[in-house]
């Protein structure tokens, strides 16, 4: 059944790209309280403080709405903006539907694939789209319309957005910024080696972690290289940003952690095993979620692993702290909490189909998204 | 399956895929797997079911990704019982170890006596599950077509890569393709397509761009597939390099690796005099007739294996037996058992022969076969080696547990003796010339790798002769006792070492390197002088060579590990999974799936617009099959009930006598060459039943009957014809031929069938047919053969079917079906032969090769009548055949007519064009 659902979104594709605009059924408020990228790292998306409450919900079948895609998600995350969700799917489509209830409010088409996670920043929806033409695409969210779209290299990792600046680090190397309000490029530097990591940024910093295994961090305000510090294995997932230290871990299953202002090395861990996730960050833990399906703790001041709990199941996201409990998304489509006192596993969802979709956390519960593009909210736990 | 076989004008041929065992299949359920496996082995599938589960975790985190879906593993406890599977309609040929089907994802894999073979391709054939599965769900995430496929050398290069480490056959190979010049580069990879090289360099570029380029680029070589249509751009967008840069790279480090070995190892025919060098020749065995002395080997060179004889004073090899053609020497498993001569020069050997193998005693002296045993409840038998008094044999054997093991027989009682029972795996056996112990091969050695062990029977119990980190095999006696000569691939490479052998002592003998080539040897056989004969890889071929002297050498020779070792400890095991069982046979609850649905519309001029659809399932093990057709012939709408054709038939391959069954209902305008009255309208309704009994892999008995009602309406004229029609036929078919790129070359193909159709009804149908149709092939030459064939066609009766003649297929140089009558005979002589090996071009950016230009020499003589035979016809001339990418065969013909009954030939000359295999 694959080729007519492809043969459809081809035509639908092709019906779309020739108009620019598209449907919300009202405008969104963009504030305070919106996406954050906790330090750029769209794979650890959550608009809302893990300790912040929920908002009372009603549960159907263990679940408060379900929302299908118009096709599959892959990577890209949610984001969450003035109550509405943002899903971005392989197809072309970014679609928004409200946090309460998954009602649709409305649609915007992107002409190309979507593999990177959007961004949003000063009011506009940012999508770096893959395909023979990649584009970065803006859409005003409070007017309706799209701002402006310009052509740039082939982008995976997840877009960046930081203050009024989005930030692309595309695959051949090159890092670039742009005014959010108006994309005007303000920077462009180019680094050795392939990116597929999703950059991490601070109001004054970039850290871009490479293929080449560098990590690398540039002058947010001009691009300028500020340190290089040669990790010795790729970067698959990106660097994690924490009061003035960066971490990330390689493909060799090192985990370093470094001084964000001197590119100082403050501690490394070996893991022994590849990192394809990127890791999560709550106060002085570390949470690094290894292909050998173990989570690891550690004291981020001294790189010390206090808990490594076995889970037997290939992670599909980055871990998500949450009320106490560290939420980690199964490559299998299932969302476990981990107590990381006890290292209890408790199974909260099951999804239809495998999943590496980061989980976003709403008010109303956790958002997951399968690969056949079909997203759930399920209530959060107390 | 069964009406064609009453309306072909081309009488089927084809050897028989015979389902000797009945298979009480039943399903083990682990966590990510269903393992279909039978009662007898039990224990193995649980062990199987271990390695897949160890597998799956492991290449999870390899590839960054989940199978979605159960994976459905079929296991089988020994080669001869894989290669009866039904999950592939084609045959199987020796030396397959498994195979993924990727249409349904299913893994076949049969055991081979060896737990780390099995363990081996249960890797291999994973990791072309999750390669296959994430290629498919990155192909689809990136809105392309889920039918493109990596580079065959990337697949099974990548399934090496990750199941097994880099071993002495591997760098065999490679070495011998470096040293000898045939080495294929990526930019010509294609040229060794499919073959084990072509395995093994993948295997090798893999690990070259782990080293070079970092072992995370394998797998982004698949994420980044999508990127781009030539697997070259998408090696360039990945590792910064196309082709021609990686092929520099890649062959400067395996000259660096390779080359310096030269200065200290020898080719082994440069350092070993030569007995057979062309050819792929295994298990040399000695023979002294008289004052000559011979090499017994195993030879394939012409297409089929055989048992061969030659001095060693030089002159032509001799074919003792031909192998491959006949039942009782089905198969010679070339390169898997030894052979032995016993004192008195009987030579004992293994093929296979039905639904086992078998040991043949051969007399050598005489050449003529003297016995044939068999051993029921073993499947699979190999290396049988004669006792010093030549009334016993000990044998390695495979049973239906999967357990290798050793055995002895009994020649004059036949009463058998089982030596070992677990699941190492024993192997090679070679009897002491003093009768007092066996010498053998087996992995129950600490790590698993395969050792020399002493089996002494008159005390019993069991030592090491070998204990290293690296395997020995192949174990032979000295004619005097004191030395065992076997290979081992210390050095990475397989070698020739021969150990003193004493008493059985609680400290290891040492253990002495004798040859230091740079490829591999396998087999070594004592002479009574002291001299060894063996098999060596060399130049891409198995060549037979021999060393001299080697007894007087022993003491010399430098021992490979230094001061001797105790006795190891105890040897390893392997843990079994046992999962959730479920006991069920196949029949009870099976799971079926679609294998084709397609449907078609068409427009015609004569016939009008055709329109339907065709459905095929089949159970996860392929044995139970259901099709389904439908279509429409209506040319108005008041005719669309009336002009459906729906057919439901089932075919059942699980038991030794395949059948099918099922009912048809067919209306609508017919052209029919067949039918005496050409064009007509019918509509016939019925049912029909067939069966296959296979005597063997070549020969079978076929039967249908078919019962219908047939209503005709004769559309040029008008004859209106109703019958309620009984259609019985019963074949006889015989099969060995064998197949080059455009045709047959060796062996003969028969075809004898009688049929009988009536009409129960109305008597408007009364005929008998009787066909019979011989072929033999003559091989005057490796590629080159003068093929033949006569064929009777005979039909008589009321409305009895026509048969035509004329064309490129028969009668050439005579228009196309042109000739047509009730009966018909036709006689053919074709010399085949090469004229072009390759046809192809080379791109600057590529090569592409078309396929290969055979040439033939015919003649042909025959007719088709009714009743008055008039003259016969005949054409002679010469052609060309095309074998497009092997698939597809185009021919061209010139000749003249042979007319007016043989009396003139043509005028002119004639020219033919068409498609179609040699006959």
């Amino acid at each position: 059944m694959r080729t007519p659902i492809a043969m459809t979104s081809i035509a639908l594709l092709l019906l779309t790209a020739c108009s620019t605009s598209f449907r919300l059924d009202r405008p969104l408020d963009i504030g305070k309280g919106d996406w954050l990228q906790m330090g750029g790292d769209a794979g650890r998306t959550h608009a809302i403080s893990e300790d912040s409450p929920s908002i009372p919900v009603t549960v159907r079948d263990g679940i408060v709405w379900s929302f299908g895609l118009d096709g599959p998600a892959a990577k890209a995350a949610a984001l969450l903006a003035d109550d509405a969700v943002i899903f971005s799917s392989t197809t072309g489509y970014a679609e928004a539907v409200e946090a309460a209830s998954g009602e649709r409010i409305g649609v915007f088409p992107c002409k190309w694939f979507i593999h990177a996670t959007p961004a949003v920043a000063d009011g506009c929806l940012f999508v770096a789209t893959n395909g023979i033409e990649p584009l970065l695409l803006c859409f005003d969210l409070r007017e309706q319309r799209i701002r402006y779209e310009a052509a740039i290299p082939s982008v995976h990792a997840a877009v960046c957005a930081v203050g009024k600046r989005v930030i692309i680090a595309a695959r051949d190397g090159e890092v670039r910024a742009y005014a959010a309000r108006d994309t005007v490029p303000l920077w462009s530097t180019r680094l050795e080696g392939t990116i597929t990591a999703a950059p991490a940024a601070t109001d004054s910093v970039v850290v871009v972690a490479g293929q080449n295994g560098d990590l690398t961090a540039l002058a947010a305000s001009d691009g300028r290289k500020l340190w290089r510090l040669p990790a010795g294995s790729p970067f698959l997932a990106g660097p994690s940003i924490h009061g003035g230290t960066v971490a990330a871990a390689n493909y060799a299953g090192v985990l370093t952690a470094v001084d964000i202002a001197s590119g100082e090395r403050r501690w490394s861990v070996d893991c022994g095993v590849p990192v394809y996730q990127g890791l999560a960050w709550h106060g002085d833990t570390i949470a690094a979620a290894l292909s050998s399906g173990e989570l690891v703790l550690f004291r981020a001041s001294d790189g010390t692993e206090y808990r490594r709990i076995s889970t037997g199941e290939l992670p599909g996201a980055a871990p998500l702290f949450d009320g106490g409990g560290i939420m980690l998304l199964q490559r299998r489509g299932v969302l476990v909490r981990i107590d990381p006192r006890s290292g209890e596993i408790t199974e909260i969802a099951k999804l239809e189909t495998r999943s590496e979709t980061p989980p976003l956390l709403t008010p109303y519960g956790i958002v997951l998204v399968d690969e056949e593009g079909e997203a759930v909210c399920i209530p959060r736990e107390k | 399956m069964a009406p064609s076989v009453l309306h072909a004008q081309f009488l089927p041929f084809g050897r028989n895929k015979v389902q000797y065992a009945n298979f009480h299949w039943q399903i083990l359920k682990t966590e990510h797997f269903d393992i279909y496996y039978y009662p007898e082995m039990e224990e193995l599938a649980g062990k199987g079911a271990h390695f897949a589960e160890e597998s799956y975790d492991k290449l999870e985190r390899v590839f960054n990704f989940t199978v979605g879906h159960r994976i459905p593993l079929i296991f089988y406890s020994s080669p001869i019982h894989f290669q009866q599977t039904n999950v592939t309609p084609g045959f199987i040929p020796d030396g397959v170890g498994g195979f993924f089907e990727f249409i349904k994802g299913r893994v076949v894999i049969p055991s081979s006596g060896s737990m780390e073979q099995f363990r081996h391709v249960i890797n291999h054939e994973l990791v072309h599950v999750f390669m296959h599965n994430k290629l498919e769900w990155t192909l689809r995430n990136n809105g392309q077509r889920t039918d493109r496929y990596l580079p065959l050398w990337f697949v099974e290069g990548l399934a090496e890569y990750y199941s097994t480490d880099w071993d002495a056959q591997a760098e065999m190979v490679l070495r011998d393709a470096v040293l000898s010049g045939y080495f294929a580069p990526l930019s010509y990879i294609y040229a060794i397509s499919g073959s084990f090289l072509m395995y093994k360099e993948g295997q090798d570029a893999l690990g070259f761009i782990a080293r070079e380029y970092g072992k995370e680029k394998i797998v982004q070589l698949i994420d980044n597939f999508w990127m781009a249509e030539d697997f070259q751009e998408v090696l360039r967008l990945t590792l910064g390099v196309g082709y021609e840069q990686f092929d520099r790279a890649w062959l400067r480090d395996l000259r660096r690796r390779i080359y310096p070995l030269v200065e200290t190892a020898d080719r082994p025919s440069d350092a070993a005099s030569a007995i057979v060098r062309e050819g792929f020749n295994a298990k040399p065995v000695y023979y002294a007739r008289g004052d000559s002395s011979y090499v017994v080997y195993i030879a394939n060179n012409t297409g089929y294996s055989g048992l061969y004889m030659k001095s060693l004073d030089g002159g032509e090899a001799k074919l003792l037996l031909e192998g491959e053609k006949t039942d009782r020497f089905e198969a010679f498993h070339l390169f898997g058992s030894r052979m032995s001569v016993s004192r008195d020069g009987m030579l004992a050997f293994v093929t296979k022969s039905g639904e086992s193998d078998v040991l043949h005693l051969y007399d050598l002296g005489a050449e003529h076969l003297v016995r044939t045993l068999s051993f029921p409840g073993l499947v699979m038998i190999g290396s049988p080696s004669w006792n010093p008094g030549g009334d016993a044999i000990v044998f390695s054997a495979l049973n239906e547990a999967g357990e290798q093991d050793l055995y002895t027989v009994d020649i004059v009682t036949e009463e058998m003796r089982r030596l070992t029972h677990d699941l190492y795996d024993d192997r090679d056996p070679a009897w002491s010339p003093d009768g007092d112990r066996i010498a053998f091969a087996s992995d129950r050695g600490p790590g698993g790798f395969q050792q020399i062990f002493l089996l002494d029977l008159e005390r019993g119990g069991m030592h090491f002769l070998t204990q290293d980190s690296c395997s020995y095999a192949s174990p032979a006696w000295s004619s005097d006792g004191a030395a065992i000569a076997c290979t081992g691939d210390r050095d990475g490479t397989q070698n020739l070492y021969v150990i003193p052998v004493s008493e059985a002592a609680s400290m290891l003998p040492p253990v002495r390197q004798l040859s230091h080539f740079t490829t591999g040897v396998f087999d070594p056989a004592w002479t009574p002088d002291g001299d060894v004969v063996f098999s060596a890889y060399d130049g891409g071929s198995f060549q037979i060579l021999g060393l001299q002297k080697i007894g007087a050498k022993i003491d010399s020779l430098s021992e490979v590990y230094g001061p001797r070792r105790p006795q190891p400890a105890a040897p390893w095991t392997v843990p079994s999974l046992a999962g959730t069982t479920v006991s069920s046979r196949i029949s009870y609850e099976k799971e079926y799936q679609v294998d084709i649905a397609q449907s078609a519309i068409s427009t015609d001029p004569v016939f009008g617009t055709l329109g339907g659809a065709v459905l095929s399932m089949s159970d996860v093990l392929g044995d139970d099959r259901y099709y389904f057709l439908i279509s429409n012939t209506a040319q108005t709408s008041s005719e669309l009930l009336s002009s459906f054709n729906i057919a439901v038939s089932r075919l059942s391959l699980a038991q030794k006598t395949p059948y099918s069954y099922g009912v048809f209902h067919y209306a609508g305008r017919r052209y029919d060459l067949l039918d005496p009255d050409l064009y007509f309208y019918e509509r016939a309704y019925g049912g029909f039943f067939a069966a296959a009994y296979p005597l063997s892999k070549f020969r079978r008995i076929e039967g249908a009957f078919s019962f219908s009602n047939s209503d005709k309406e004769a559309l040029a004229g008008v004859r209106q014809r109703k019958a309620l029609l009984l259609t019985n036929s019963i074949s006889y078919v015989k099969d060995n031929a064998l197949y080059y790129w455009t045709g047959p070359i060796d062996g003969n193909r028969f075809n004898l069938t009688l049929s009988y159709t009536t009409d129960l009804r109305y008597a408007n149908v009364n005929y008998y047919s009787a066909m019979f149709d011989y072929r033999r092939y003559f091989r005057i030459g490796l590629r080159s053969a003068v093929a033949t064939r006569f064929e009777f066609l005979y039909n008589h009766g009321k409305e009895a079917r026509r048969f035509f003649l004329g064309g490129s297929w028969d009668l050439r140089g005579w228009p196309r079906w042109s000739i047509r009558g009730t009966k018909r005979w036709i006689t053919s002589c074709e010399l085949r032969f090469p004229v072009l090996d390759r046809v192809g071009f080379d791109f600057p950016f590529g090569s592409i090769t078309l396929g290969v230009l055979r040439g033939a020499v015919f003649f042909d003589a025959g007719n088709s009548w009714d009743s008055d035979y008039r003259e016969t016809l005949g054409s002679i001339g010469a052609g060309l055949r095309f074998s497009l990418f092997g698939i597809l065969v185009l021919r061209y013909d010139v000749g003249k007519r042979i007319e007016d009954n043989f009396t003139h030939l043509q005028g002119d000359i004639f020219q033919q064009f068409f498609f179609g295999w040699d006959f």
